[in-house]
């Protein structure tokens, strides 16, 4: 997979003619699409090919429970080729993106949804419109950690494998994920015979050995339900946004800090501009930043100050 | 060719290929990564994989990688080990009411970044006592909540240092927030004609913001001074810190707070010219007496105050730079 060219003005063309038509329409899907069911997936792979020799795997795992059904949503709609827009401006060379969807194992028809890794928009865009919005929810946890444990243990990446560079997980949500992986779910899910519960933190621990992973929060009125547990797994990789639009503008600019790519939130706020962010939302998405950013002293600000 | 159960011990992605015990001699075998077999070289026994079979050794092991400092990056920088984390120590950023304060990050990635504070013997319930009253106003349901919420310090662990030299020390460990490096009696120093009036606008209206917040939420802060009042030059912010005597927002500890408020904005403007108009609302807050049912006590009223008073001696609000040594 990864085969394939991004080209923002065919993206742009194909959401135009999705202007005019519901979601409903857009998310056809009323059961797990076949080619999205995670059960016996051996591994979903990002690939170098010849066109694109240095890919980098990004995977947007989004929670489709009740109200967080608004960010596939606008994705599809408008957002996605701001973030390919973005990340070419930051000279990304080659990402290339899965979309996976999260729900509860508990009670949900189909609690993980994955996708394969793309590079062009249109299959991009077959993928995130091929989820399944089952809207579940109205309760405490959504099954972060079962999606968390298949990328950990169920994806090949070339950019980690070939050259050491560890691929970026942004997963959306508004519910702190359970404080283990049941083992039942494992294999009702994926069909991994596990010999024993896995507590989330583990889970978490060896899925950064080979992913960059962030938690985005969509507004401030929902950090209190969920911030301080992911926080406590996340650290500073948990973002809390102002508004759920900011959701691409926010991972492609995790990703130009984390790699470097600009050297401070001013830096990434100009780049923002540039690329027709407007000021006001480029302030939203600089503050939702600023908490990583000073975590890699990139937050523009002087260190402290020694005290003598 | 016999046919043996196996044993996974360790998957190392990085490489793409898993060690396997060889259940016949119990010699290691590497098989790659999604192998369905491997051929022990010591017996010559082939081995099959179970492919659906996964072991927890392999993220218990993953856990401790990830909670070793050394193996995450962070050997060598002294540290404290409080709650189950270790969070390594950077510059020493100050000391107060019985405390050493240090800039740290959690010694493993992704990395947190800190305020650590440890006690310096003394009162052992002042961190239990502030952290009580931070989550409460983490939990307070008054308007702008969600806002203000983020200006005043988040508790990230609170607990006693767990081994090493500060063993057995009192430890509150909170969030860092960008930007918020220089005190109110930094500015002094760094201006000691005093500051712009048109900044001490800001400061202040800032301030009482704040103060309205946790007022509603029940919460006098009790001991506002110049060293526990943050400044973010370039953002125009103010943070307040050094919740340890904090009180319930009775009437008299609000107007206190609302004096210390203006004893600390009077210091900050000693030297510079006041506005008149400025300079009587800041004496007469400052002399507040905590007299119940007092109007004078509400923060937010006297927030809109002082900005009517700042327009009628500085025109309509616009953006006024300041700045401060090493921004």
């Amino acid at each position: 997979m990864g085969h394939g060219n991004y080209s923002h003005d065919a993206h742009m063309a194909m959401l135009q003619a999705r202007a005019s038509s519901g979601s409903t329409e857009v998310f056809a899907q009323r059961t797990c699409h076949p080619l999205m069911n995670p059960k016996g997936v051996r591994a979903r792979e990002s690939r170098d090919s010849p066109e694109h020799p240095r890919s980098l795997g990004i995977i947007f795992a989004l929670d489709v429970s009740g109200s967080m059904g608004e960010i596939p949503r606008t994705l599809a709609a408008t957002e996605l080729p701001s973030f390919m827009k973005v990340l070419g401006a930051c000279k990304v060379a080659d990402p290339q993106v899965m979309f996976a969807a999260i729900g509860n194992a508990g009670w949900d028809s189909a609690p993980l949804q994955v996708g394969q890794f793309e590079s062009s928009a249109d299959l991009m865009d077959k993928w995130l419109t091929s989820i399944y919005l089952e809207a579940g929810g109205g309760n405490e946890y959504e099954s972060y950690e079962l999606a968390m444990y298949f990328f950990a243990t169920h994806t090949e990446m070339d950019c980690f494998v070939r050259r050491g560079r560890k691929g970026y997980l942004f997963i959306t949500g508004d519910e702190p994920a359970w404080p283990a992986l049941p083992r039942a779910h494992a294999e009702a899910v994926i069909g991994d015979r596990l010999d024993e519960d896995v507590p989330t933190a583990e889970v978490v621990a060896e899925l950064a050995k080979s992913f960059h992973p962030f938690f985005l929060i969509p507004d401030l009125a929902r950090r209190a339900g969920c911030e301080a547990q992911w926080r406590e797994l996340l650290g500073d990789h948990v973002l809390c946004m102002e508004s759920h639009e900011d959701t691409c503008f926010v991972a492609a600019g995790a990703i130009a800090i984390n790699e470097g790519i600009v050297g401070d939130l001013d830096q990434l706020a100009a780049l923002l501009a540039a690329q027709g962010a407007a000021g006001d939302r480029v302030s939203r998405i600089v503050r939702a930043l600023t908490p990583f950013a000073a975590s890699l002293e990139s937050d523009g600000a002087p260190l402290p100050k020694p005290h003598v | 060719m016999r046919e043996a159960d196996e044993t996974i011990v360790v998957t190392c992605p990085a490489v793409a290929v898993r060690s396997v015990v060889c259940s016949s001699c119990g010699g290691p075998i590497q098989a790659s990564r999604f192998a369905r077999s491997a051929l022990c070289k010591f017996c010559g026994v082939t081995v099959f994989i179970d492919p659906n079979a996964v072991e927890r050794a392999r993220f218990r092991d993953a856990f401790a990688s990830w909670q070793d400092p050394a193996a995450q990056g962070f050997g060598g920088e002294p540290s404290v080990r409080v709650g189950g984390r270790t969070w390594a120590l950077r510059q020493y950023i100050g000391h107060g009411d019985g405390s050493d304060v240090h800039a740290g990050t959690l010694a493993r990635r992704p990395t947190e970044r800190v305020v650590v504070k440890l006690a310096r013997g003394g009162d052992v319930g002042r961190y239990e006592r502030e952290s009580a009253r931070l989550a409460e106003l983490q939990r307070s349901t008054a308007a702008g909540a969600a806002h203000f919420a983020t200006r005043v310090p988040q508790v990230v662990v609170r607990g006693v240092v767990d081994g090493g030299t500060d063993h057995g020390r009192a430890a509150l460990i909170l969030r860092w927030t960008s930007g918020f490096l220089d005190t109110l009696a930094d500015v002094r120093l760094a201006y000691p004609q005093g500051i712009d009036p048109r900044a001490s606008v800001w400061m202040w209206r800032r301030i009482l913001e704040t103060l309205a917040f946790a007022h509603r939420s029940g919460v006098a802060h009790g001991g506002l001074t110049p060293a526990r009042l943050l400044v973010h030059p370039r953002e125009h912010g103010i943070m307040l810190v050094g919740w340890s005597g904090a009180t319930t927002a009775s009437a008299s500890a609000c107007a206190a707070d609302l004096a210390a408020s203006a004893r600390a904005i009077e210091g900050a403007l000693e030297g510079s010219a006041t506005p008149a108009a400025l300079a009587e609302v800041l004496a007469q807050t400052a002399a507040l007496r905590g007299i119940a049912g007092n109007p004078d006590a509400d923060a937010w009223a006297l927030r809109d105050r002082v900005g009517e008073i700042a327009t009628a001696c500085f025109g309509p609000p616009h953006f006024v730079t300041f700045t401060m040594p090493r921004w």
